[in-house]
């Protein structure tokens, strides 16, 4: 009996000997990194090549371009890597705008927005309508409009909740309005409260410098005198010396300043406002001067970015003054709250200041800015629309998926700092992705 | 007897002991040649990706060369851009100029790059239109499975390619 039980113990044994050691000693096994490494290699390769090839600006914003590239490169039919793309840190080239507003305003934005183009990139700002009580997904991704446009007085009190979740995912908010009475979401959300009195009356409206590169109001100022703001010309007309002809107008300080398109080349200027084009032919890049004929009477100097057969791009130039729009006696002043918040745009004169439009940085990105539109839609002027460009632009979310990442487990990102310059500074990040289907 | 073992606790003890040697040396035994083949395989990459290195960041040596004739080192790189990925149009020509694609032979291409192994270097013109600009690679000798490649992206006079350096 004791010979039969040590032979058991001895099975037993045996097979718990060969469990521990398959768990203990595991099977020798060698892996590499170098499928990690040859990924990476390849993405790096091929975003330092298009950048060698001066593409990089273009491919980094246009899928097609991009995907067409890699097609070029790794045929999809001959290699398991799938690739992606995704730009941080600049504006998106399809830029949803949430709008809360009247269908006027609506038709009036989308006539403004406009042809928009920076660094000769097409910038599309696209509108949506929405409501309040939840904003409106919009766009083809079916997603939050990058930036929520609330035009026209309202008490946002029932509506915080909201707009806190909509600010959470990296999106601005921009309210134009004049104040009855100003909430605490007001305090809170946008930074700014009532002031006591107007004080004297105010000189021209003009949009501060900032102090650093580091102020919030550095981005929608820079976008303000360095965007090129579109002007499109409808009108056929006769030139001397033009094969092609077509005119249109300015409209600055509510008064309109005639161009002429020469052959899509040479551009025409009647810089007093007078009925007779009396500077030119100016090409891209020319300077000139418009006079402004209402009362402060001053002269602004202009560049002009581009000319195209229909359309000319014109960008503004510091020390550029507004007509006034920021004070009105029969409402509430508007003052920041704290020095935690900027003045972006102010009116002043002999120690007397009014308020135009103030950007709050510390929970999210918003910015109010007094209901310029307050005597008619119609009197809203190309320069209240590139101020208003200038905010939308610096309020929205930044990040944009070019291509549609896979739904792979890992993948591995290669990352580029482009930087470009043209009409305006641009610097972003570029991330290609990388990682194999199988 | 007390104090000693028996029998079956000796063959107990001897054949645990047996059974783990036994384990250990089969799995050794089991992993040495793979072992062994995996290290040739990370030399191998790493000499290709070395070479590939070499052509594609590295200008070579005189830093100007152009003609054959002039070579001291062998590397591809435009020495008037100084950049990474920016292939030099002229050496690439002083290479293959269209009709011999590999003008040195693949033994002088062998003696300037001092690699070990056996390679080939293809570079391929992308746009306009595909092109092989580069083919060196050795005379039809019995077939060695390639153990590695390594393809690059380049760039060149507006253009770009790819080049692949296969090793074996």
């Amino acid at each position: 009996m004791k010979g039969i039980m040590n032979t058991i113990e001895l099975i037993f044994v045996l097979i718990a000997l060969f469990i521990a050691f398959g768990v203990l000693l595991p099977g020798f096994s060698y892996r590499g990194k170098w499928s990690t490494a040859y990924l990476l290699l390849m993405s790096r390769d091929m975003i330092t090549t298009v950048d060698r090839i001066n593409k990089l600006y273009d491919y980094s914003f246009s899928t097609s371009l991009l995907n067409s590239f890699i097609e070029n490169i790794t045929p999809a039919n001959k290699t398991n890597i799938l690739w992606w793309s995704e730009t941080e840190g600049t504006l998106k080239t399809d830029l949803y705008i949430g709008c809360n507003c009247t269908n006027e305003t609506f038709r009036n934005l989308t006539k403004w927005f406009e042809n928009l183009k920076i660094n000769s990139r097409p910038i599309n700002l696209i509108p949506c309508l929405t409501n309040l009580d939840e904003i409106n997904l919009c766009g083809p991704s079916n997603s939050y409009p990058d930036v929520l446009l609330i035009w026209g007085y309202k008490d946002l009190g029932s509506y915080e909740g909201t707009l806190k979740k909509y600010l959470s995912k990296e999106n601005g908010i921009i309210e134009v309005m004049d104040f009855d009475q100003v909430s605490s979401i007001q305090n809170t959300m946008f930074g700014i409260t009532a002031g006591t009195d107007w004080g004297a009356e105010v000189d021209n409206d003009t949009i501060l410098k900032p102090a650093s590169a580091s102020n919030i109001i550095y981005q929608p100022y820079k976008i303000f005198y360095h965007a090129p703001l579109p002007a499109e010309a409808t009108k056929n007309g006769v030139l001397v010396g033009c094969t092609k002809n077509i005119t249109g107008n300015l409209n600055i300080w509510h008064t309109n300043y005639t161009f002429s398109i020469c052959d899509g080349t040479k551009v025409f200027f009647d810089t007093d406002a007078n009925g007779t084009l009396d500077t030119g032919p100016l090409v891209k890049g020319s300077t000139f001067v418009l006079k402004k004929i209402i009362n402060p009477i001053g002269f602004y100097t202009f560049t002009l970015n581009y000319v195209e057969s229909d359309k000319i791009g014109v960008s503004f130039k510091p020390t550029y003054n507004f007509t006034d729009f920021c004070r009105v006696p029969t409402k509430k002043k508007i003052v920041p709250i704290d020095n935690n918040v900027e003045v972006f745009m102010q009116g002043s004169k002999a120690g007397s200041v009014a308020y135009c439009s103030i950007l709050n940085g510390t929970v999210a990105r918003t910015a109010w800015v007094a209901d310029f539109s307050r005597d008619g839609l119609d009197k809203v002027g190309d320069d209240h629309v590139q101020m208003l460009i200038s905010l939308i632009l610096w309020a929205s979310n930044k990040k944009s998926m070019s291509t549609t990442a896979p739904s792979t487990k890992t993948g591995f990102i290669s990352t580029y700092i482009n930087v470009f310059t043209d009409d305006m500074f641009e610097v972003y990040k570029l991330k290609l992705g990388s990682s194999y289907s199988y | 007897m007390k104090g000693q073992i028996s029998f079956v606790e000796f063959l107990v003890t001897t054949t645990v002991f047996i059974s783990f040697i036994g384990y250990f040396s089969f799995q050794l035994i089991n992993f040495y040649p793979l072992y062994l083949g995996e290290i040739r395989n990370e030399r191998i990459r790493s000499e290709a990706y070395q070479i590939s290195e070499i052509l594609v960041d590295d200008p070579g040596y005189p830093m100007n060369w152009n003609v054959v004739g002039g070579v001291q080192r062998l590397g591809l790189s435009d020495e008037t851009k100084n950049k990474t990925n920016v292939l030099s149009l002229n050496k690439i020509t002083a290479i293959g100029d269209g009709t011999n694609l590999c003008k040195p032979g693949y033994d002088t291409v062998k003696k300037w790059l001092g690699s070990a192994y056996d390679f080939s270097i293809v570079l391929t013109r992308k746009i306009p239109s595909e092109m092989i600009l580069i083919n060196c690679r050795p005379p039809p000798s019995p077939l060695k499975a390639i153990n590695t490649t390594v393809r690059r992206i380049v760039s060149f006079d507006s253009s770009y390619g790819e080049l692949i350096v296969q090793m074996w």
